[in-house]
């Protein structure tokens, strides 16, 4: 096995790195206050010299001492100036890969790459902050095990080519009419605006409410010309700078799949890829908050048991603004194993009875703070128990929400449940996937005969998913279907 | 619950009752002892008596925690606890006013115990703790030679792992 040095670019995008973080202070030190006699500033300004120096030093001694080597089992990894520490990470236990690559990395033809395990330290993952593609495609093939493959297809069949590029098909690619959908998804503000707009004027054809508001305000909303021109030209700036912003992030996006693994790469500065074994797709979680439920679109996101980085979440998440019927027929082709069931069971009546009535824990505090404050705002008197009341009315409104979306199916190795008010949230499972159940009753759920059932898992941290209030027949039925997980699990 | 399911059967020994008699009257005592503590301070530096009113407040909660806790509470535990065993999952049952049934599989444990504290040792008790990737579960107050027992054959149990892990 032969110790490998990182490529010798890393010095310099390290170094690229500090000046990024200290650039600011540097400036204030060095032309801010250039010339300063002060003490401190002198103090400032030789330890801001001796701590650049320092890092350099180290930066060129980590370089010289990290070091790393690949096997056909896994990586070995040498670190450490003056305490050595050697690692290994097998290959069969990274859970997914991810590549991003910056500007920096573009200007150069590099790229960065991370190798997700499901291990939960700091030293979940093995990282090569700056590589050159080829090496990047070499490691990724070494993990995939398909270097292995490729060998033995080659000396079996000598007329093989070298390079095998797998069957991949791209499943999704976003049209221009997606990305502007997505930009008013991030715009909702405006909507709300409108919306406020012409509801105002309703009111105000009603009501004649403009004699009755006064002062400043009958001002501001009276000069409207002036108002419409602004809000018009205001729509339309955020509008161009909102699609741009889209744009960026989500315009060259794809999601494309193998046999065995699903890749999905976005970007257009800042590129990025990141690919998961679908055997390692531990949840599909649906998303749809209320703009994108208005706009029929939904946000799914593939949770494995890989350590997530900053900012890695976005990337397990395949494209945020898919059309539903898209989204549900892409998970299909992604993972032929999940299938997003349409027909759901709803909460029995009684569960919403046993909503309603628990105890509003919330309203209850923030009404016994109000109480003993009795705030009068604009000398309203009345106005801390209407607050209250306003309160009780949204909760009993949300809790009503919940339950009108809270949906359920338990079919044959599948769990789906979806729960939420205005967002709402599907939980996809496959049963071999959950690493536990529980069912649970309150003396009160006994006596109307429904139950919380609760299932764990993997992923980083745990996932605890429950379901309240569901009759207890299929609290059972859960329990049952669970159990029967040891027939389709394999042991090694 | 069970109509398909072998419902567990194996419950804790009578000897847990007073163990857990003693480590609530040890924790309630400790508690009580740093309320006065801090009354005896609020008088000595004669601080408002809103501190002593607290304080008063804490020490009516902490007697219904003791009423609970050491007269009621260990009933309930012995008489519902139960776990069960077998080749594929390890499954307990726990609580009267809440009751809660868990189902765990024996491929996800990673790690099982035994731990004896100084009150469980009085009565040569043992508590068998069973980690798994999610979480972590005990089954408190087992005679010594079942506790071993119970823990080796988890641990045999559990040896055999998943693919994909």
């Amino acid at each position: 096995m032969s110790f490998q040095r990182y490529h010798p670019l890393t010095i310099l995008f390290e170094v690229a790195g500090f000046i990024k973080s200290t650039a600011i202070f540097a400036f204030l030190l060095f032309v801010v206050k250039f010339g300063s006699t002060s003490v401190l500033i002198q103090i400032g300004q030789w330890g801001f010299l001796a701590v650049t120096a320092l890092t350099l030093i180290t930066l060129v001694m980590k370089w010289f001492a990290n070091r790393y080597a690949t096997d056909d089992q896994g990586f070995h990894i040498k670190s450490g100036i003056f305490s050595k520490i050697e690692r290994t990470v097998y290959y069969e236990k990274i859970q997914n890969v991810q590549r991003q690559t910056s500007f920096l990395h573009k200007l150069f033809r590099m790229t960065s790459i991370t190798f997700e395990t499901g291990a939960g330290s700091a030293d979940a993952s093995v990282e090569f902050a700056v590589l050159t593609k080829e090496e990047a495609d070499r490691l990724e093939a070494l993990v995939d095990g398909t270097t292995a493959e490729r060998a033995s297809a080659e000396t079996a069949n000598e007329t093989v080519p070298g390079v095998r590029i797998p069957d991949r098909v791209i499943h999704f690619t976003p049209t221009r009419g997606d990305l502007i959908k997505a930009t008013f998804t991030s715009l909702s503000f405006l909507f709300l605006i409108a919306i406020a707009g012409s509801l105002f004027s309703k009111l105000d054809a009603v009501f004649n409410v403009e004699e009755r508001v006064e002062g400043w305000l009958l001002a501001v909303l009276t000069s409207g010309w002036v108002i419409a021109v602004a809000t018009i030209v205001l729509i339309i700036v955020s509008f161009a700078a909102g699609f741009i912003r889209t744009f960026i992030t989500y315009g060259k996006y794809e999601i494309a799949s193998d046999d065995s693994r699903i890749y999905i790469s976005k970007g257009v500065l800042n590129e990025s890829a990141f690919s998961i074994l679908k055997r390692r797709v531990q949840v599909v979680e649906i998303t749809q908050s209320f703009m994108k439920r208005l706009l029929g679109l939904a946000e799914v996101k593939l949770i494995s048991a890989g350590g997530l980085g900053e900012g890695e979440q976005e990337i397990s998440m395949l494209y945020p603004f898919l059309p539903v019927n898209r989204a549900n027929s892409i998970i299909s082709e992604l993972l032929p194993d999940y299938k997003v069931s349409s027909e759901l069971k709803r909460l029995p009546r009684k569960s919403l009875a046993v909503r309603l009535v628990r105890p509003y824990w919330f309203w209850l505090v923030v009404t016994v703070i109000l109480a003993f404050i009795k705030p009068e705002p604009f000398g309203f008197q009345a106005a801390w128990w209407t607050a209250s009341l306003g309160l009780l009315l949204v909760l009993v409104l949300s809790r009503i929400a919940d339950y009108w979306n809270t949906k359920y199916a338990v079919t044959d190795g599948l769990i789906q449940v979806r729960v939420g008010a205005l967002e709402t949230t599907t939980y996809l499972s496959r049963r071999d996937k959950i690493i536990e159940v529980s069912v649970k009753r309150t003396k009160f759920q006994q006596w109307i005969g429904l139950a919380t059932i609760g299932f764990i898992n993997r992923a980083q941290p745990v996932r605890h998913e429950t379901l309240k209030d569901v009759p207890i027949d299929d609290a059972e039925q859960f329990f049952v279907w669970y159990a029967k997980r040891s027939a389709e699990i394999q042991v090694e | 619950m069970y109509t398909e399911i072998q419902e567990p059967a194996n419950r804790l020994v009578k000897e847990i009752i007073p163990a857990l008699r003693w480590s609530s009257v040890i924790s309630h005592l400790t508690g009580f002892i740093v309320l006065a503590v801090l009354y005896a301070v609020s008088i000595y530096f004669s601080l408002g008596s809103w501190s002593r009113w607290i304080l008063l407040a804490f020490a009516v909660c902490g007697v219904i925690s003791a009423v609970w806790s050491i007269g009621l509470r260990p009933l309930y535990t012995y008489k519902n606890t139960r776990y069960g065993v077998d080749k594929e999952f390890l499954q307990l049952k726990t609580g009267a006013f809440v009751e809660q049934h868990e189902l765990v599989p024996m491929t996800k444990i990673q790690a099982v115990s035994t731990h004896q504290g100084p009150i469980l040792r009085k009565y040569n008790l043992y508590t068998v703790a069973v980690e798994t990737m999610g979480s972590t579960h005990g089954i408190s107050g087992l005679p010594k030679q079942i506790a071993i027992d119970l823990r080796n054959q988890i641990a045999h149990f559990a040896k055999i792992k998943e693919a994909d892990e």
